[in-house]
């Protein structure tokens, strides 16, 4: 039968090449289970046909390859074949797999045509109009997924669901970019009020010459109304407040909110305390607090011990958010400051001052419509005759172009019409722009436009066809403006925008596929910022300039750039799972010390620690174990680290015997590998498997009863999996995964270190007040946990390696640093070209590998590495 | 806390004729031309279907009978539903197959693409869809993707043919405005024209993906070919909105709800967005619905609550953790008992709207404190068919849940007898009339 389907397929160019040795190892080896009557895990060799141009055949030969090449096949019990045998069946079948896979990239090339996925679509819009926080991902589906990466052009489905949204977010993004207004409208205010004024003498208070509280005036105010509170806002000299964010206190600034997106100056003045009642005393450690608009982290500031300390910032807000300037260091309380002994914190004021436009237009308008003059569109009266502009009745607008969506904004925002006539809906006219000669100007507008929206250059005829899309409108008596949006809007739902066209054809037909020039711009770009190139990479790409030495350069004047921030956030998203780090919230009783501060920390650490590791090129052994770690004052206390003061993440170096250092025990990686009540071995297991070793175990297999998690405290996780696993069936598998998880288990759910398992009952010893940063004097823990059974973290790894504790573990993993170097460079070719490494690719990857050998398979190397491989300069 | 409308229930043909006193054998009175309007309409009454799908499990011991058949005890909180108790079934050991890995298996309750962790998975078609391809031109809106999620974001549990999400609406008052509110002669003429704009935009970007597809290889035409299908696939969608712009929208009583916007409001969300969704099944402005809960990361304002739901969820069988969880469990099934209750209360034609609605609740997690996801707790509320029984399938063997989405297609009228993984229909569950 098998030997029949192989003659048969003689046919085949490939076929008819293949060594004689194959047929005859798979009919001696594998049919007796592979065969048309057993088809062992679904494979029947009989009618597996060596059709390698078929994809999903293709796959199974691969398989095949695979499974044998490991020496998984045959089985163990199992009739095994000579050495000498086995390899000369597989170098046939690999130089086939090869030729064919060789073919096909030369064909159709690696990477089929890709639509940006949501991230690089909405960092495009930015950086096309030049608006750096311009907020449109969320509005679009989510993208699919291939190996937790969204970068894959086979995952990036397109369907009406997505062209509609396109059609949206073209209108909301043209609404942003276009200049509606004479002059810009810069709003001032100096804010003294944290958490409104219902909080007022109650979570906050004025504090007078940093010395007391007077708790005279708290009383009366306390019983006082609103109004009567107010008073004291202006004449205080600083404002405390003594609790984090709680479901009844957002620590919101004033009553600020823009009305216009763009780039704002925030100054502030803060410092810290401990509180005693009516005394204002030293604080015992350097607190911050955290600046956020509408939840989003923008920073945070360190507030010293009784000195204020000035900060300033100069950042993107989006119309309607609010900014909110959290304590995050501090517990949740509700004080009572006649009894109350904690820290806080103090905001002497804050100004805000924007939107800041250094030219107007702003730069997204004059994108759209260069220095054209705006002119004013005149309201009418009731009787239609146009109003003179300031006329004390503004009229109503007549006809005019589309104009933004009211912002919705909360109740009682500033600025509003009190703060000025130019804050007043009512009055504020509407302005467009203006041509003399629409025709020349629309043709002089898309040239200009169109390339970089495309992002290669664009022939005239293809110019023309928008142009006349203008044309018409005007020609029917639109606005410039409005005509002119019309082609906008078409090329932000164009192919040529909406999808990465990666032309090839300048290798010549010797290498057809070789990238020319500006999609090898696009390539380095999207890779490294996200996004589309800038002006400089273009002009290389334009001056045919990208040679290795110059990509090289260029890739280091990417990785400086503050937009290579996008690849570090995107690529530890996805290649180390942080994107998940908020599915679960640590179970407040068990966890109390977790707040957002630890968490905000905790990614930050990861991040940085891999920015760390491109800029000093370091390598796999760095993913295992590290001496230094990169964290701020909170993270060094969660780490049992002294010595380090203030919010901003820096390189630390670690104590002797402490157990960081490395990916693995970092609390992000910790935390996100557990559920917020207890931590699997398993899952942290399978987690390093994955996504450090690039050995991902195959799913469990159906209908296998699961363990039902219980921290009453009679018995640990870890006891309750022994028994499942005691199943014959389930060990082969699990006694690979879950030693790593068990080397881990000394880590708790938010990244801690621990020795016995913290649990809700009434046995076993409550906690130290005193491992709690920060915690109110009166703060009691007895009814949070307590400490229960003790941790085991030993285990011994499938190869029959026993180690005590993650020290140990530590040191096995370290002889692995070629597995843990493969799969980086495995994941970056994914995400840096789009598609996976196929059987073609896997010589270049080991090619890679001993390239950047000498370097310890640096970080830095390996990335190089990539940009200069075949798999990134070819399509 | 809810809205209020007045109810109308139509006069049942069976109450027309107790009211004329007559006892005849209903084909004898076709000659009454009133009462055969009636009948006819009963037959033209469209059928519809809402799913909903809780996220995050619903704790087993409390959900699922112990005795099967029609004489089952109702569980804990089947007993919050025992008013409806003839109008719904119970499900145990339902389950997709080939569907496991935690959490990721709630984009696959209506769909039953098997290993949705995996990682190369590709969704596929969810069920709403395969009935919104069929009903969807009959209405205004060919379906409803909803969600009622803490951060009002764009979760779904809606999938395309090419298994991309489509993105749920979460506000409710965004929901009513597009169903109800009609707006100025200007309004409507400014979304025509959207439409038309948005239509002549596609034909644009339409010619250049063909010009495009003239100068590409075979496996780059074959995404431009996707981009296409999803131009026409959008330009039918314009033109059906186009066309029903002009034709008024329905009016009701019910004034616009309230937003509940905390997270921890989310059960009273819940209530306004089911509210929501029976005025439209009323009017008739779509006649599928997909609604997924998302109760992520939310404090829930539910008396005697004090931690979050997910972390509860994970409750490591502590008892105080189960009783703060059974609390959420049984406002959420108060709040679905009140929308079957107005379902049924809610008549056209002579048919109450339950009988015309077939209402799948559901999860995805059988148990979610393992993270198990066989055994999935199941129900299926009206829709016409027999109910009043738990039909119990195996616990570990589960039978396919894409049996019970055949046995809904063809109650819809649509011709399927796949579905997924589905071998036929549900066994045992059976239409009434």
């Amino acid at each position: 039968m098998l030997l029949g389907t192989l003659a048969v397929s003689a046919t085949h160019a490939a076929a008819a090449e293949r060594p004689v040795p194959l047929k005859a190892f798979l009919r001696q080896y594998c049919s007796e289970c592979h065969d048309a009557e057993s088809k062992k895990g679904g494979l029947d060799l009989a009618v597996l046909k060596p059709d390698f141009a078929d994809a999903p055949t293709f796959a199974k030969w691969v398989r095949i390859f695979d499974r044998v090449h490991a020496g998984e096949m045959p089985p163990p019990k199992k009739t095994q074949p000579p050495a000498a045998e086995r390899d000369s069946a597989l170098k046939g079948l690999s130089a086939d797999l090869n030729a064919a896979d060789v073919r096909r990239q030369r064909e159709l090339g690696r990477v089929a045509l890709r639509r940006l996925n949501r991230s690089e679509y909405e960092n495009t819009l930015r950086d096309l109009f030049g608006m750096p926080g311009l907020a449109v991902k969320e509005l679009l589906p989510e993208d699919g997924r291939s190996d937790g990466f969204d970068k894959v052009s086979d995952a990036l489905e397109i369907s009406a669901v997505q062209m509609r949204k396109y059609l949206e977010v073209a209108d909301l993004v043209l609404d942003e970019a276009i200049a509606h207004e004479a002059k810009p409208v810069v709003y001032r205010c100096r804010e003294r009020l944290v958490g409104g004024l219902a909080h007022f003498f109650e979570t906050s208070f004025p504090i007078i010459d940093r010395k007391k509280v007077d708790l005279d005036l708290w009383d009366q105010m306390k019983a006082a109304k609103l109004p009567l509170r107010e008073q004291h806002l202006e004449s205080m000299q600083s404002l405390g407040y003594i609790s984090n964010e709680r479901e009844s206190f957002h620590p919101e600034v004033g009553a600020f909110s823009p009305i216009h997106s763009g780039m704002y100056r925030i100054k502030t003045s803060v410092w810290s305390f401990y509180y005693k009642p009516g005394e204002i005393l030293p604080a015992e450690r350097m607190q911050s607090v955290a600046l956020l608009a509408s939840g989003r982290l923008l920073t945070h500031f360190d507030a010293p011990s009784l000195e204020p300390r000035q900060h300033e910032l100069v950042v993107w807000l989006n119309a309607g958010e609010k900014l909110s300037l959290n304590a995050a260091n501090l517990w949740i309380t509700f004080p009572s400051l006649k009894k109350f002994e904690g820290p806080g914190v103090a905001m002497d004021w804050m100004d805000i001052e924007g939107p800041l436009n250094e030219t107007w237009p702003p730069l997204s308008h004059c994108r759209l419509f260069g220095e054209l003059p705006l002119k004013r569109v005149p309201n009418f009266d009731n009787k239609g005759a146009p109003v003179p502009e300031g006329a004390k009745n503004p009229g109503k607008p007549g006809p005019h172009p589309r104009q933004p969506a009211p912002v919705a904004r909360h109740p009682g925002a500033r600025p509003s019409h009190k703060d000025g006539d130019e804050f007043n809906p009512k009055r504020i006219a509407i302005w467009t722009v203006e041509s003399q000669h629409p025709e020349q100007d629309a043709a002089r507008l898309l040239a200009d436009f169109l390339p970089r929206a495309f992002r290669r250059p664009v022939a005239a005829t293809e110019v023309a066809e928008y142009v006349k899309i203008a044309r018409e409108r005007i020609a029917a008596g639109d606005f410039f403006e409005s005509a002119m949006r019309a082609a906008y809007r078409v090329a932000l739902c164009s192919p040529d925008f909406l999808f990465l066209n990666e032309t090839a054809g300048t290798g010549g037909p010797n290498d057809p596929a070789l990238l020319d020039p500006y999609a090898l711009a696009c390539r380095l770009s999207y890779f490294l910022w996200n996004s589309m190139p800038d002006e400089e990479l273009t002009a290389l790409a334009a001056k045919k300039q990208l040679s290795v030495k110059v990509i090289q350069e260029q890739v280091n004047r990417m990785l400086a750039d503050q937009r290579s921030e996008r690849f570090i956030e995107d690529f530890t998203d996805q290649w180390l799972d942080l994107r998940n780090i908020n599915f679960t919230s640590p179970d407040g009783r068990l966890y109390p010390e977790f707040r957002h501060d630890l968490r905000d920390a905790i990614v930050s650490e990861t991040r940085a620690y891999f920015r760390e590791m491109l800029n000093k090129d370091l390598g796999a052994a760095h993913v295992i174990d590290s001496d230094f770690v990169m964290i701020n004052q909170r993270l060094a206390e969660h780490y049992g680290i002294s010595g380090v003061v203030g919010s901003a993440i820096r390189r630390v170096p670690v104590p002797p015997g402490n157990p960081r250092g490395g990916f693995i025990t970092q609390g992000a990686v910790l935390k996100l590998t557990a559920n917020g009540t207890v931590s699997s071995p398993v899952t942290r297991g399978v987690w390093i498997m994955d996504r450090i070793l690039g050995k991902r175990p195959a799913p469990p297999p159906p209908d296998i009863p699961a363990v039902d998690p219980d921290t009453r405290g009679a018995t640990t996780l870890r006891e309750q999996l022994d028994k499942h696993r005691n199943n014959a069936s389930c060990a082969g598998c699990h006694a690979k995964m879950d030693p790593p998880g068990f080397a881990l288990e000394n880590f708790d759910v938010i990244g801690g270190w621990r020795t016995r398992y913290r649990h809700i009952g009434e046995t076993g010893d409550p906690p130290d007040v005193a491992q709690f940063i920060n915690a109110p004097a009166a703060k009691k823990f007895e009814n949070h946990f307590r400490y229960g059974l003790p941790v085991d973290a030993a285990g011994t790894t499938v190869d029959g390696k026993p180690f005590k504790d993650i020290h140990e573990f530590k040191r096995i993993l370290l002889t692995e640093q070629e597995s843990v170097a493969r799969n980086f460079v495995q994941r970056v070719i994914l995400y840096a070209t789009g598609a996976p490494v196929s059987f073609a690719d896997r010589a270049e990857v080991e090619r890679i590998l001993d390239a950047s050998r000498q370097s310890r398979f640096g970080f830095r190397t390996i990335l190089n590495q990539v940009t200069q491989s075949p798999a990134f300069l070819h399509k | 806390m809810n809205f209020h409308f007045t109810e109308r229930r139509a006069l049942s043909r069976r109450t027309f004729l107790k009211g004329i006193g007559v006892s005849l054998a209903l084909p004898s009175i076709e000659a009454m031309t009133p009462a055969f309007a009636v009948a006819a309409d009963v037959a033209k009454t469209p059928r519809r279907l809402v799913a909903i799908q809780t996220n995050l499990g619903i704790m087993p011991h409390l959900f699922f009978p112990e005795k099967d058949g029609p004489g089952y005890e109702p569980s804990h909180y089947l007993k919050i539903l025992e008013q409806l108790h003839s109008d719904f079934t119970v499900f145990s050991g339902l389950g997709h197959p080939g569907v496991d890995g935690g959490h990721a298996n709630e984009k696959v309750f209506l769909t039953g693409a098997p290993h949705p962790a995996g990682a190369g998975f590709r969704n596929t078609v969810s069920l709403d869809q395969v009935v919104a391809d069929q009903l969807g031109n009959q209405t205004r809106i060919p379906s409803l993707t909803l969600n009622v999620s803490p951060g009002m974001n764009s979760s779904s549990m809606s999938f395309t043919s090419a298994g991309v999400l489509i993105p749920g609406e979460a506000s409710v008052a965004a929901l009513y405005k597009r169903l109800f509110i009609q707006g100025s002669k200007e309004d409507v003429k400014a979304r025509v024209d959207d439409l038309k704009a948005g239509r002549s935009l596609l034909d644009s970007v339409g010619a250049r993906a063909k010009q495009m597809g003239k100068a590409v290889g075979a496996s780059d035409r074959n995404r431009l070919d996707q981009y296409f299908t999803s131009i026409r696939e959008l330009e039918k969608q314009l033109h059906q909105a186009e066309a029903w712009e002009h034709k008024p929208k329905p009016k009701v009583e019910a004034p616009e709800p309230r937003e509940f916007t905390e997270g921890g409001q989310l059960l009273l969300r819940l209530g306004s967005m089911l509210d929501v969704i029976r005025l439209a099944l009323e009017t008739d402005s779509t006649r599928v619905v997909s609604l997924y809960i998302q109760p992520l990361g939310v404090l829930s304002a539910v008396e005697g609550v004090q931690h979050e739901t997910h972390s509860l969820t994970h409750h490591g069988n502590r008892p105080e953790m189960v009783a703060e969880l059974q609390k959420i469990e049984e406002a959420q099934f108060k709040t679905i008992a009140r929308f079957l209750l107005a379902l049924r209360g809610a008549g056209e034609s002579g048919a109450s709207l339950l009988d015309r609605t077939s209402v799948v609740y559901g999860t995805c997690m059988g148990n979610a404190n393992g993270h198990t996801n066989k055994n999935w707790p199941m129900l299926l509320a009206g829709g016409g068919f027999k109910h009043g029984q738990h039909l119990a399938f195996d616990k570990e063997q589960n039978y396919p849940i894409a049996n019970l989405y055949v046995s809904l297609l063809q109650r819809l009228g649509i011709e399927a007898d796949k579905f997924a993984s589905s071998k036929g229909t549900l066994k045992g569950l059976e239409m009434a009339g």
